[in-house]
């Protein structure tokens, strides 16, 4: 096998975080040349590895970066970064897909995302969590805010700290190293949101949350905002107003149908661009 | 609502939509198999319509009536017919109807028109459609007692039919006898009035016997007006030869007269000549003289005997005519007289004769309904014979469970429904488009199962291989 001369070998990213010996890599090229087949298989078949860890290699060779399996140091939740190889995964994918083609587009006009919907447990977090990892795992740099100042979540699934964060910078703090890297997805960083306060509708209503949008766009390539729930006051709304565009969530067989035809009629009335409806199967 | 709709509703709200459908079930089951057994016993009686009625001989005119039928329902299901069905059941003596009779009434009234009411609660008659079928069926819990109370209904019908018929004919049988009793003595009375008016005339008027008399009245005038022409005649020439003696034709043509008128013209002629010859007092022709005198004289006795000749004979004729139309006066009278007494008679006649045709009417009459009277057959016939059911007639267990499916599917459904329609949720992707106005961006499966995807390391060649003993020759 030719091994690029950036890229490391498939035998040394196994070295490096397999820990296999030189030998077993010089083995393995044996059996490889012996049996001429490729150095993966040859791996798989001495049983130095097993197949999914060929595979995450192989990713990491192709820039691909996912949660190894072995660990499984990243949330559950994270079924993007977790098994990146189901065929349900294929769904965000598509809607990344969909996003990037629509409201999402490179150019002048491009907006951070509000992920919204009427009623908490609609799955706003988990649908804004794996979607900022779909967009990671494109070449840029994606940032997910959590907004929700009510109920925040998504520093637990990221696993980061949750303070300082979103809340301290819109009272006027300035805070040290509040958007913070995730772990195995290099392209991937999260704003926390911070200390709970308990004004949240009134922080959001602040220029200065704008202001931050604006600045964070620009050193960032994709920015997804996660918002509470609209029932539980008027945050989403003013999140998807800042923003300029938003993505409606309903959870089948869950979501009332009533708060979710007002939710979108103060969206439409705010001059919100919304990219569509997603429906959430869960 | 489209189908995808209401199933993916009833899918999430299976739940309530089972239980309810479960319960009303299961309730209505319950129910079903609790309530107590009735059993319906029936029969049923034909009316006989079409067929002549024995007695009368013909279809009654009331029979093809569609309230006949009717009529009968009424009367099979009247309390007279019930009571009769208790006499005949003897159900008045059970110990049980008694101590129900009292518990329900407090001993007050009449028990027996109680029980035949009891028994008529729950007993029903009907028509069958387009046919002269009565249908007779009673419930009861009893099987046994439902088949005999209908078997009792029918046999105690058809005995009220019987009597039905017969009571009215027999009093009609009385009503006949009294009045063909008085037409008889009418008959009589008339009869005899006919024949003493016959005693008192004397005689026995016929038709022939007018008719004899008519003819020879007849034949009388018809000899009178002969006869007057003929004394007319005569009484013209009687008046013509008394009048012009010389010109009547009877003495002109007389033969007598004729040759005496030829003699007495050839003596004056031969006077003329001797007259002339020998004068006047010539002895020849006096002698002649006298001759024609005495000839004359004779011519003039003969013109007077032919004319009183014919006088007698034109006597004679006027007599005759007198003496006819007395005879036919006679007999004009006498014609008269006989049809007076005819027409007395004829109408006495006419009194017995009619007299005769009531007495005839009213004996017909009153055979037929003596006949009926003691009739034992109406037109009305049992059918069909009730036997003690074995099938429970209520509660029907598969038909309920059946209509309680149905019911506590359309409960579910609607209950469901109702549900959804007042807590409405979001159940398909076909619904976002038109209830929210967006575009459908797709949707999230569910990652409920962890599940790793086998198909790539198939893809990418790599199988877990067998830890093979490798060669030291490294």
């Amino acid at each position: 096998m030719d091994a690029n001369v950036q890229d490391p070998s498939l035998g040394e990213i196994l070295r490096r975080t397999k820990g296999l010996t030189g030998e077993q890599v010089d083995q393995a090229l044996e059996y490889q040349r012996a049996h001429g087949i490729r150095f993966g298989e040859a791996v798989v078949a001495l049983g130095m590895a097993r197949p999914e860890d060929i595979i995450w290699a192989l990713s990491q060779q192709f820039h691909y970066p996912y949660a190894p399996v072995s660990e499984r140091s990243l949330n559950d939740e994270l079924v993007v970064a977790n098994s990146p190889f189901s065929e349900n995964i294929e769904a965000f994918r598509d809607l990344r897909t969909q996003l990037l083609m629509g409201v999402m587009a490179e150019g002048d006009n491009r907006r951070p995302l509000a992920i919204v919907s009427a009623n908490s447990g609609d799955g706003k977090s988990f649908i804004a969590a794996n979607l900022a990892v779909a967009f990671s795992q494109l070449p840029g740099r994606t940032l997910l805010i959590d907004a929700d100042l009510r109920s925040p979540r998504l520093h637990e699934v990221f696993g980061v700290e949750a303070s300082p964060g979103l809340s301290g910078i819109l009272a006027g703090r300035t805070e040290p190293n509040v958007i913070k890297p995730v772990g195995h997805l290099p392209n991937l960083y999260l704003l926390p949101a911070g200390v709970q306060a308990p004004n949240p509708a009134e922080l959001l209503h602040r220029a200065a949350f704008s202001l931050l949008l604006r600045e964070l766009l620009a050193k960032f390539d994709h920015v997804l905002v996660d918002t509470p729930a609209a029932t539980h006051g008027p945050d989403a709304r003013i999140i998807a107003a800042h923003c300029g565009a938003a993505m409606v969530i309903g959870r089948k067989g869950e979501s009332r149908v009533k708060p979710m035809q007002e939710l979108v009629a103060h969206l439409n009335k705010s001059k919100i661009h919304i990219a569509g409806a997603l429906v959430n199967e869960y | 609502m489209t189908f995808e709709q209401l199933i993916a509703i009833l899918r999430a709200r299976w739940l309530i939509a089972l239980s309810t459908f479960v319960l009303i079930l299961g309730s209505v089951t319950t129910a079903t198999l609790l309530t107590p057994k009735t059993y319906t016993a029936s029969g049923s009686v034909v009316v006989d319509i079409k067929s002549p009625d024995p007695i009368a001989g013909m279809v009654l005119a009331g029979v093809a009536q569609p309230s006949f039928l009717m009529t009968q329902i009424d009367i099979l299901t009247s309390s007279r017919v019930a009571q009769q069905v208790v006499r005949n059941l003897r159900l008045a003596e059970s110990k049980v109807m008694q101590e129900n009779w009292r518990e329900s009434t407090g001993g007050i009234g009449d028990f027996q028109a109680w029980v035949a009411q009891l028994l008529r609660s729950s007993l029903e008659a009907r028509p069958s459609r387009g046919s002269n079928v009565i249908y007779v069926s009673y419930k009861s819990p009893d099987p046994q007692f439902a088949a005999a109370i209908v078997n009792g209904f029918i046999r105690a019908y058809l005995e009220t039919t019987v009597e039905l018929r017969t009571d009215p004919a027999k009093l009609f049988n009385s009503q006949f006898d009294t009045s063909a009793k008085e037409l008889k003595a009418n008959l009589l009375e008339a009869q005899t009035r006919l024949s003493t008016f016959q005693q008192q005339q004397g005689l026995v008027i016929n038709d022939e016997r007018f008719d004899v008399e008519t003819a020879r009245l007849n034949e009388l005038s018809a000899q009178l007006v002969s006869l007057q022409a003929v004394a007319a005649d005569s009484g013209s020439r009687q008046a013509a030869a008394m009048t012009r003696t010389d010109q009547s034709p009877d003495i002109i043509a007389n033969p007598l007269i004729a040759g005496l008128k030829g003699d007495v013209v050839r003596q004056e002629a031969q006077l003329q000549q001797f007259r002339a010859k020998y004068g006047e007092n010539h002895p020849q022709v006096i002698e002649l003289r006298s001759n024609v005198n005495d000839l004359r004289s004779k011519l003039e006795s003969e013109v007077r005997r032919v004319a009183g000749s014919l006088s007698v004979s034109n006597t004679v004729n006027a007599s005759r005519v007198a003496q006819l139309r007395a005879s036919l006066e006679e007999q004009r009278a006498k014609v008269l007289k006989l049809k007076n007494i005819r027409d007395q008679a004829a109408v006495l006649q006419r009194e017995v004769d009619s007299a005769q045709r009531a007495l005839d009417g009213v004996v017909s009459r009153l055979q037929n309904s003596s006949l009926e009277s003691m009739a034992q057959q109406s037109n009305v016939v049992a059918l069909e014979v009730a036997k003690a059911p074995s099938v429970p007639s209520s509660p029907r267990l598969f038909t309920n469970v059946m209509l309680g499916g149905v019911g506590a599917l359309v409960a579910a459904l609607a209950l469901v429904l109702g549900l959804e329609l007042h807590d409405r949720r979001l159940r398909t992707l076909s619904e976002i488009e038109p209830v929210l106005g967006l575009q459908l961006l797709g949707s999230i499966p569910s990652f409920k199962k962890h599940e790793e995807s086998r198909d790539l390391p198939k893809r990418l060649g790599l199988r877990r291989g067998d830890m093979k003993a490798l060669p030291n020759n490294a």
